[in-house]
């Protein structure tokens, strides 16, 4: 395999799945699965090679991975794939989150599994396909193309509300990505259809500070009109506040496999998506623009970590957190320094697997449970006495939610530890409220821990079972990868240090 | 002696090791776990008595070894940043890794007596082998990170152990208070180090040390507006973290519900070594606190808790709620230690109420555990049934009151001396030497009415008294008592290991706590920036350079007026203390022995302040009932109603709603004004469209986008380039 083709094969390999799943008979399930299985573990397998061939020292794109060839060459649009340190790390998660939701999905999804399981490899090849494009209009072609299995994936195998989320899902995204499209055919205008038009790489480094355009009669700077344009359509996806009202929604009916990857790539892509579009293209306006997004990062921060802490739907709760959590990303990026940027890479991984932890427990007690009610509607307690009952199921339970909440030595606490020292030399003011997400933090998990898994026995708890063979088989691998990285974080840092700090370079000029 | 990895990790990496293998182990064979646990502490005791037999021999005031490796590294062009970590051993650091292995090792052999039949016996071993590789990481720290990092692990082997338990109701209440308290003051404990890592680069101590001598903490910290000297900030919010930990007022509610947790744990964790980490954590950041100005803050901090929590501990019934306030109380004393510059006598305070606590609890553990029954009036007469733990306990008690030639009186009594000192120099001090003194006298009032209650007396409840488990009382459970009453001798401290042995009350010329472990005094804190790190597997060059030997200095580098002016206060101190100790102990004889004095008659002659002594002064009902339950939650319901109920229903849904209105006014432009008024081809073409998009969904917010698409779309043509 020539290590230059190696994007493209990890981009369409899954296409590959799916479409042997597609020539599948729909009876023959257990064929479904064992080829979506074998799929994504050979996805994951690339990625571990990327991985290995990956050169830290460089700090732009990978050169040995470039790829460019022409796509719709009357619009200079390419099919241009590349990889770098910053969509290095969401590979591996992509890769590896995928491999254990096939595994998830094994016995909870009954019905339709064909197709399914070939929209979850759809998917899987559209987020490799945001993480490595290049060129502007294929971004934008993975971007919104993602969310039609997305959007079928809610609405079909969804819980009882899935219709609606599943539009609030679609609709609000879609929002989103036509603010990023009305930027993308801005800047192809504004650099007069050159052949980089389309080209993020020739587009970054702040050409665009000097440009104004005149709208409505105004005159008003280019660069922030569009920051704007885009920032509001990666907002939507993180969620920044006021624009992440989807998520309870599309979290809590999603399906739990769904909701991992929901929760655990997509959201990142939004972040992703200011790493490597936004900033990059317009440095000047996201300098001018950084402390208000220091400020809406604390919003998500506290508002997220509050709300939580008032949710009874344990779902809904791991939702709301993770709100809260994509803040302290936030802020990171806002920061704009060589700790606080980093620190956000790095808390993108972590939270990718801390969360995807917790929504895999959830999912797993649901099967045994069919409910998700911390405290029901009529006040009686949900579940209760837990600990007692699933021994195995609680540690594993522990170790997601200690990751989550940053305990040292799991690996949120270092991601945190940098975005704070980040922020720190920035907004003093706001690490010091920050701060008091990591306390309310810790209080809405420890108290969901303690209404469901202290105490005497719920009789209703009395007849689940411990967790089978395949959730632990599917459970190890997120558990070693929140344990190691939590104390040896150098493999993830290592890669994502040398893009970072150019990016930081870039942002320090203006 | 030299300082590898092999000579000095073992000490951390073997309880951790048996943590890690435990976590497989304990389900399927149950005493082998038990078994490695127990031998790997042991096995770190062995290798830091190495250490500290190395420093004895030494017996330098400045040897140190200090060596640090890259933990990870985020440099990249011209940005520079590197997170360090390493182990930094002084004689304070042998001191304290000593007590601690062997502290826990004496916890560990007694706690395969105390839980040898639970059903969770191995599981408790697991967080124990945890817990001590946590505390010994923390001890051996060369930086804020690491010790923070170590700090929060203990935070959640302290959580775990609260809820061992997890089938009570309150154990889950008691873990997440312990938990989320400490937390409050982590959360502060954190921006500290924050604060101080952006003034120094990093944040190892001797790093720390050599900024403040340099005098880098004297700017401004800016937040919210207002600006405030930032050694002040950085110095408070350590402290904050000292609080959180070591349970000072007003974040020491978690520490009494923390003995929801077995008695070893409590002993171990919640007395003898985590609630001290935080009193060593701002010793070691003593220079800060000068720097920050905030001793007197400190002092007072240590002095409100040392003398409330001790006016709770008078009324207690239960034991350990007993020893749960009195430790309180205790570490007080070692905060007032810090705050009146006290540094030497507050660490040999954490030293010996180490050893003397973990007693006192190993030996409520064993009374428990014989009588199943933790309230003391039920108790009574116990000596003849438990007569070695009554032995240990007698002299652990004759250890916290402070009677001459324990340890206690050796440690405390310095503290209460210098306190007197500041007092007479400061006028600000007097309050915080009278609580001292004011809660020495109840110290020993309540230890002693601890005492006479449960060994004393006739039988109260004979069912419980009879039957009273003596025979199963094994030698591990009287061994680790015996061997920790004997070290409540105060000659272990004021004497000297290395032979010369020459025990005097007030001081000494081989007197190695004093002699060896001093602060770090502010005019040579520039000093510290030559000291030199070694990189982890270097050989330790260090043996052949010859350290001057340590020598008492009776007058501790004051000149002889001064000094003598030092002794005489701290004379007048040493016999207002053995005075009042004593007047303790009559106190409590009188009214429980001899029955002279009638408790009912105090109980209720002072019966408003008892209620307010048994609700704790309400600070439960402050910070739980009415912080909590009557703001924070009714706060965040109405959040999180808003959040879905108005801001999601009506304002992001109402965008639907609008669409509707669109979809409506444009079908009606469709049919009346393009369709009937234009080319009917074009107009069905049209409402075709609307058609098919109405049957994909449920017709309600396609043409909202496709009208929003034009609308940006015509913001974009009306851009100009």
């Amino acid at each position: 395999m020539a290590g230059s083709n190696l994007l493209s094969w990890i981009l369409w390999m899954p296409m590959l799945g799916v479409l042997g799943v597609l020539l599948m008979p729909k009876d023959k399930t257990t064929w479904i699965k064992s080829w979506a299985l074998i799929n994504t573990v050979i996805t994951f397998a690339l990625t571990l090679v990327l991985y290995c061939k990956f050169d830290q020292t460089q700090a732009g794109m990978q050169s040995a991975f470039n790829v460019a060839i022409p796509w719709i060459a009357q619009f200079n649009i390419f099919y241009r794939l590349g990889v770098d340190g910053i969509s290095m790390p969401m590979t591996i998660l992509t890769g590896l989150l995928f491999m254990l939701c096939i595994l998830s999905s094994w016995t909870q999804i009954k019905k339709s599994i064909k197709a399914y399981f070939a929209l979850l490899l759809l998917l899987q090849s559209c987020v490799f396909g945001v993480f490595f494009a290049l060129d502007f209009f294929l971004f934008y072609v993975y971007w919104e193309v993602m969310l039609i299995p997305m959007f079928f994936l809610i609405g079909v195998w969804g819980g009882e509300n899935r219709e609606y989320a599943a539009v609030k899902f679609f609709l609000y995204t879609f929002f989103g990505s036509i603010l990023m499209l009305v930027g993308i055919v801005a800047l192809y205008f504004a650099t007069n259809q050159s052949v980089d038009s389309f080209n993020i790489l020739a587009l970054s480094g702040g050409k665009f500070t000097q440009l104004n355009v005149t709208i409505f009669g105004q005159a008003v700077s280019f660069s922030k009109l569009f920051f704007v344009f885009m920032f509001i359509g990666f907002a939507i996806k993180v969620p920044v506040f006021p624009f992440h009202t989807w998520l309870p929604h599309a979290h809590v009916q999603a399906p739990t496999a769904i909701s991992v990857i929901l929760a655990g790539v997509l959201l990142k892509m939004g972040t992703y998506g200011f790493l490597r579009i936004a900033f990059p293209i317009f440095p000047d306006s996201a300098k001018y623009f950084s402390t208000a997004i220091a400020w809406l990062g604390l919003i998500n921060v506290i508002y997220g970590a509050l709300c939580a802490m008032a949710q009874t739907d344990v779902k809904k709760l791991i939702a709301y957190s993770s709100v809260s959590h994509m803040g302290f990303v936030m802020l990171g990026l806002a920061a704009m320094t060589v700790e606080g940027v980093n620190g956000a890479v790095l808390q993108m991984f972590n939270h990718g697997t801390s969360t995807a932890m917790m929504f895999f427990m959830i999912g797993i007690l649901y099967e045994r449970s069919h409910h998700r009610w911390i405290v029901k509607p009529d006040g009686s307690r949900g579940y209760g006495g837990l600990y007692t009952q699933l021994p195995v199921y609680s540690i594993i339970f522990i170790i997601g939610m200690f990751a989550s909440m940053g305990l040292p030595g799991l690996s949120g606490f270092i991601s945190e530890a940098l975005i704070f020292l980040g922020i720190y030399q920035k907004f003093t003011t706001i690490t010091v409220l920050a701060l008091f997400g990591l306390l309310i933090g810790a209080a809405y998990l420890l108290w969901m821990f303690k209404r469901m898994f202290f105490g005497d026995v719920n009789p209703e708890v009395k007849e689940y079972n411990d967790m089978t063979k395949l959730e632990v088989a599917y459970m190890i691998p997120l558990c070693i990868a929140v344990i190691v990285f939590g104390v040896w974080p150098s493999p993830i840092l290592n890669i994502m240090k040398a893009s970072v700090g150019q990016l930081v370079s870039l942002m320090a000029t203006f | 002696m030299d300082y590898t990895i092999t000579t000095v990790a073992p000490i951390v990496l073997l309880p951790f090791f048996a943590f890690v293998i435990n976590v497989f182990l304990a389900k399927r064979v149950p005493i082998a776990a038990v078994a490695l646990s127990t031998l790997a502490i042991f096995g770190s005791f062995i290798y830091a008595l190495r250490i500290f037999l190395d420093f004895q021999n030494v017996y330098a005031v400045g040897y140190h070894i200090h060596k640090v490796f890259t933990w990870f590294d985020l440099s990249a062009g011209e940005h520079l940043f590197k997170v360090n970590m390493g182990i930094y051993i002084d004689n304070m650091t042998a001191t304290m890794l000593l007590m601690v292995t062997a502290v826990a090792t004496l916890i560990h052999v007694f706690s395969t007596w105390y839980m040898h039949d639970d059903e969770r016996f191995a599981r408790f071993f697991v967080y124990m082998s945890l817990f001590t590789s946590a505390m010994l990481g923390l001890v051996l720290s060369d930086n804020l990170l690491s010790v923070f990092i170590f700090w929060e692990l203990m935070g959640f082997c302290s959580y775990s152990l609260i809820g061992f338990y997890y089938e009570k109701e309150g154990a889950g209440n008691a873990s997440m208070k312990a938990f989320m308290t400490t937390r409050v003051g982590d959360v502060f404990f954190l921006m500290g180090i924050l604060i101080i890592w952006i003034i120094v680069g990093n944040t190892t101590f001797v790093d720390i040390y050599a900024a403040i001598g340099a005098g880098k903490f004297g700017g401004v910290f800016t937040s919210f507006g207002i600006g405030l000297p930032i050694a002040t900030i950085a110095a408070l919010c350590i402290f904050a973290g000292t609080m959180g930990k070591s349970a000072q007022f007003p974040i020491h509610v978690w520490l009494p519900d923390a003995m929801f947790g077995p008695t070893p744990c409590s002993a171990l964790i919640h007395a003898a070594t985590m609630v001290a980490a935080g009193v060593y954590l701002s010793l070691r950041m003593y220079p800060l606190m000068e720097a920050g100005h905030i001793l007197t803050f400190i002092a007072y901090i240590g002095a409100i808790t040392a003398f409330g929590a001790a006016t709770i501990a008078l009324i207690q019934t239960d034991i350990k709620a007993v020893l749960a306030y009195s430790t309180i109380s205790q570490l007080g004393y070692m905060v007032i230690g810090i705050g009146v510059g006290s540094y030497n006598a507050s660490f040999m305070h954490l030293i010996t109420h180490a050893v003397f606590k973990a007693c006192l609890f190993l030996s409520a553990g064993s009374v428990i555990h014989s009588i199943h029954c933790q309230e003391m009036p039920q108790m009574g007469g116990l000596r003849k049934k438990l007569p070695y733990t009554f032995f240990a306990m007698l002299l652990c008690c004759f250890a916290i009151a402070g009677v001459p030639f324990f340890s206690g009186f050796v440690s405390k009594d310095r503290i209460l001396g210098d306190a007197l000192l500041m007092a007479m120099e400061n006028k600000a001090f007097i309050p915080v030497a009278l609580l001292g003194f004011g809660g020495a006298l109840l110290t020993a009032f309540y230890m002693f009415r601890m005492l006479f209650l449960t060994f004393f007396g006739e039988p109260r409840d004979h069912h419980i008294y009879d039957h009273a488990h003596e025979e199963h009382i094994g030698w591990n459970s009287n061994i680790p008592l015996l061997i920790l009453s004997v070290f409540t001798l105060g000659l272990f401290y004021s004497g000297s290991f290395t032979g010369q042995g020459e025990v005097n009350l007030f001081g000494s010329k081989y007197e190695w706590f004093q002699t060896l472990i001093h602060k770090p005094e502010a005019s040579h804190l520039e000093h510290f920036a030559h000291y030199e790190k070694e990189d982890f597997g270097t050989t330790d060059t260090r043996d052949k350079v010859e350290l001057p030997k340590a020598a008492y200095d009776a007058n501790h580098g004051l000149s002889e007026e001064a000094a003598h002016h030092v002794h005489f206060v701290h004379k007048i101190g040493a016999i207002l203390s053995i005075f009042i100790a004593f007047a303790g102990i009559f106190l409590a004889y009188s009214m429980y022995i001899t029955k002279k004095l009638d408790p009912n008659w105090w109980a209720t002659t002072f019966s408003g302040w008892r209620k307010a002594l048994q609700n704790k002064y309400y600070f439960d009902d402050l910070y739980i009932g009415k912080i909590i339950q009557k703001g924070l939650l009714p706060f965040n319901n109405l959040l999180a109603k808003f959040d879905s109920g108005i801001y999601d229903r009506y304002v992001v849904d109402g965008t639907a709603v609008l669409n509707r209105w669109a979809y409506n006014i444009s079908r009606w432009f469709d049919n009346n004004v393009v369709d009937s008024g234009m080319v009917d081809g074009t107009g069905a073409s049209v409402r075709l469209m609307n058609v098919v998009l109405r049957t994909i969904q449920s017709g309600k917010v396609q043409l909202y986008i496709i009208v929003l698409v034009v609308v940006l779309a015509s913001y974009v043509l009306t851009l100009r380039f």
